[in-house]
């Protein structure tokens, strides 16, 4: 049994102008102790999926529709109140894309530290805790940092901050939506830096949900690929970035822009990312895809197991007409 | 001779606590730069947020009131312009902003926010010529006219809104597009086609750009000459491919090695600790030194390196970096 268990989950926006399925039929498995990394762009249904693993979002707009998330083997939508709080912030501890806007602006950073302790851990000393855990996410002075308040620190010493927070109930599962989107740089590859070694040291299962492809590889071990609400492509981290199957998998790989790659042109993806409900009959990918072919314009293809540990939804693999698939 | 120069540019703010108070101290957002870029070169303009390189831009459209220094297009001063002359000099530079959502007005049709700067400036004064010429403009930036000029911003997505942005700032057939983070409010997919758009604009119409971006990556691959600023200041400048292959400062070097890349070990990286120091308190000396792996101690953090030239079109501000290349580590 997987730590994380993620089973055709189906969430819906419900507006005035009607229903739509954001996330459609994912399914995931994130083990302890591994990391996860859930890659898209806007639109895709990534953060919608992260969020509903601790039933985040606000019911209504969202509906879960259908579907299936066990944490440990518990079915998180069949939790009460009480057990849900010990999974927000407990279980799975949850790090988002801005600090700033996370964060409490009017307490100090080291009592909001503390709420989550005194929630989850009420046995344990709470000023002592505050500044281990400071210390362990790298905060340099964290007697004095702990009496700042979050308009006084840098955006990636916030960032330390959140994730010092969400470590505090000691979760099993990290989720970080987007950590370091908001950061420069060289702030980014500390933050990441950071919790890679938190993990080895702790032993926590990271789901990572980023639209930044060079950052997957080096942090992860599997990745999911989702569009348009579905995931496109699972697979081993390493075997997807250098073998893309997937049609979009690979045109989204080879628009990243490199450093010395020297070609005049960058290799862009024609058209924009569809928005829900407003899906092609097909394949979702379809309108966009350099290798659409019949039957993609109007049948949905499956996800389905084309290697070993690889998945791909499309009905074009490539490789796979030759029979090369690794 | 060049486009655009930017000689001993300063671009003070005051800090004020308070509406009425004393001034208390000045952030140096851009402090001394000298920049020169040629007809139809793009330049790019790099460093990590807070380094100033916005202001810069910013400053060179006359956005913000530069607080010292001059600012020459095609060797006429547009700094201390005003008025009538102002708005002439500044049909020859046009900007495009980061945010595709909040530079174009929700409550004017694509086809008003096109229009908008021929009438400013008072150009194809006839309607049906005016609809014609947007409706080109359009066209250029891969829109369709016929569609898009009658509907509103919110139903365009942030890819396309980024394209409207640009036909309005091409509108007046600028020589220099100041082009501040173009690219990094899109998703990756859509990103690469506004590149590839801005390059292909740039061949046909021989425009020059001032490419601002943080994006190191998309800076090299549109930029035939990149500059590195950082706390206000011009650290590293050099022909792209050399900026990126052989950089020089160790501030560069960080950056380069910090972007996080497909196939690209994270083993021997430098990762550079803590943040960048307040422009408002620059450090003493070499503004990095509190930041570098390398410094040396009272001689980094005691006096200021002068940007001089260490290769062809290759300047660096870096006393260590002058001394012999051996002793900056290696990427």
């Amino acid at each position: 049994m997987a730590l994380l268990e993620i089973d055709n989950l189906a969430v819906d926006f419900v507006s005035d102008t009607g229903r739509v399925r954001v996330v459609d039929g994912v399914s995931l498995r994130l083990e302890a102790g591994r990391t996860l990394c859930l890659v898209g762009e806007s639109g895709s249904g990534k953060s919608v999926t992260a969020l509903s693993i601790a039933r985040l979002l606000q019911t209504p707009p969202a509906v879960y529709a259908g579907g299936e998330i066990r944490l440990d083997g518990r079915n998180v939508f069949t939790l009460n109140q009480r057990e849900l709080c010990a999974v927000r912030g407990g279980m799975v501890g949850y790090v988002f894309q801005e600090p700033a806007a996370s964060l409490n602006p009017v307490m100090r950073v080291g009592r909001q530290i503390e709420e989550s302790l005194l929630l989850h851990r009420p046995g344990c000393d709470p000023g002592q805790e505050v500044i281990r855990l400071l210390k362990l996410c790298g905060i340099p002075a964290p007697e004095l940092r702990a009496r700042d308040f979050p308009f006084q620190l840098s955006g990636g010493m916030q960032q330390r901050v959140m994730i010092a927070m969400a470590l505090a109930a000691q979760p099993r599962l990290l989720l970080a939506d987007e950590p370091t989107t908001a950061l420069d740089v060289t702030i980014q590859a500390q933050i990441l830096d950071l919790l890679r070694d938190l993990q080895r040291q702790l032993g926590m299962a990271i789901l990572l949900i980023t639209h930044n492809l060079a950052i997957v590889d080096g942090m992860s071990d599997d990745m999911a690929v989702m569009y348009a609400g579905q995931i496109v492509e699972l697979g081993p981290t390493a075997a997807v970035l250098r073998n893309p199957l997937h049609p979009y998998t690979a045109a989204l790989i080879q628009s990243v822009p490199r450093l010395q790659v020297g070609a005049r042109r960058l290799t862009a993806i024609p058209g924009t990312v569809p928005q829900p409900g407003q899906y092609s009959a097909g394949c979702r990918f379809y309108p966009r895809c350099p290798q659409a072919r019949p039957p993609c314009d109007t049948q949905p293809p499956e996800l389905r197991e084309v290697a070993p540990g690889r998945w791909v939804r499309s009905w074009y693999v490539a490789g796979e007409e030759s029979g090369v698939v690794p | 001779m060049s486009l655009l120069r930017v000689e001993g540019l300063k671009v003070h703010f005051p800090v004020q606590p308070g509406l009425f108070s004393p001034v208390r101290s000045w952030i140096r957002a851009v402090d001394g730069v000298d920049l020169e870029i040629d007809s139809g070169e793009t330049v790019g303009l790099v460093g990590e947020s807070g380094c100033g390189k916005t202001t810069l831009g910013r400053a060179i459209a006359r956005l913000v009131e530069p607080t010292a220094g001059h600012v020459f297009l095609d060797g006429a001063e547009i700094t201390g312009l005003q008025g009538s002359a102002l708005r002439d000099v500044r049909r020859r530079f046009q900007m495009i902003f980061q945010d595709p959502h909040g530079s174009l007005n929700p409550r004017m049709t694509i086809g008003g926010i096109v229009a908008e700067p021929l009438v400013i400036h008072g150009l194809e004064r006839e309607r049906g010529a005016r609809d014609r010429r947007v409706a080109a403009l359009l066209e250029s930036v891969g829109l369709d006219p016929g569609s898009a000029m009658q509907r509103y911003p919110h139903e365009f997505s942030g890819g396309q809104r980024q394209r409207i942005g640009i036909a309005r700032a091409l509108a007046l057939e600028p020589r220099l597009l100041v082009c501040d983070e173009p690219v990094s409010a899109l998703d990756v997919s859509v990103q690469a086609q506004i590149v590839n758009l801005l390059q292909d604009l740039q061949d046909r119409l021989g425009i020059s750009l001032l490419f601002i971006a943080h994006d190191l990556a998309v800076v090299e691959h549109i930029s035939r000459r990149v500059v590195v600023m950082y706390l206000g200041k011009i650290v590293e400048v050099a022909p792209s491919r050399v900026l990126v292959g052989s950089p020089r400062h160790p501030y560069t070097q960080a950056l380069i090695s910090a972007v996080p890349e497909i196939n690209r070990t994270t083993e021997n990286r430098i990762v550079l600790e803590g943040d960048v120091p307040s422009p408002a308190s620059p450090p003493s000396g070499c503004a990095f030194h509190t930041r570098c792996p390398i410094a040396e101690k009272g001689r980094c953090d005691g006096v200021m390196p002068e940007l001089r030239q260490i290769g062809p079109g290759h300047f660096v501000a870096c006393h260590l970096a002058w001394d012999s290349p051996k002793t900056i580590v290696g990427l």
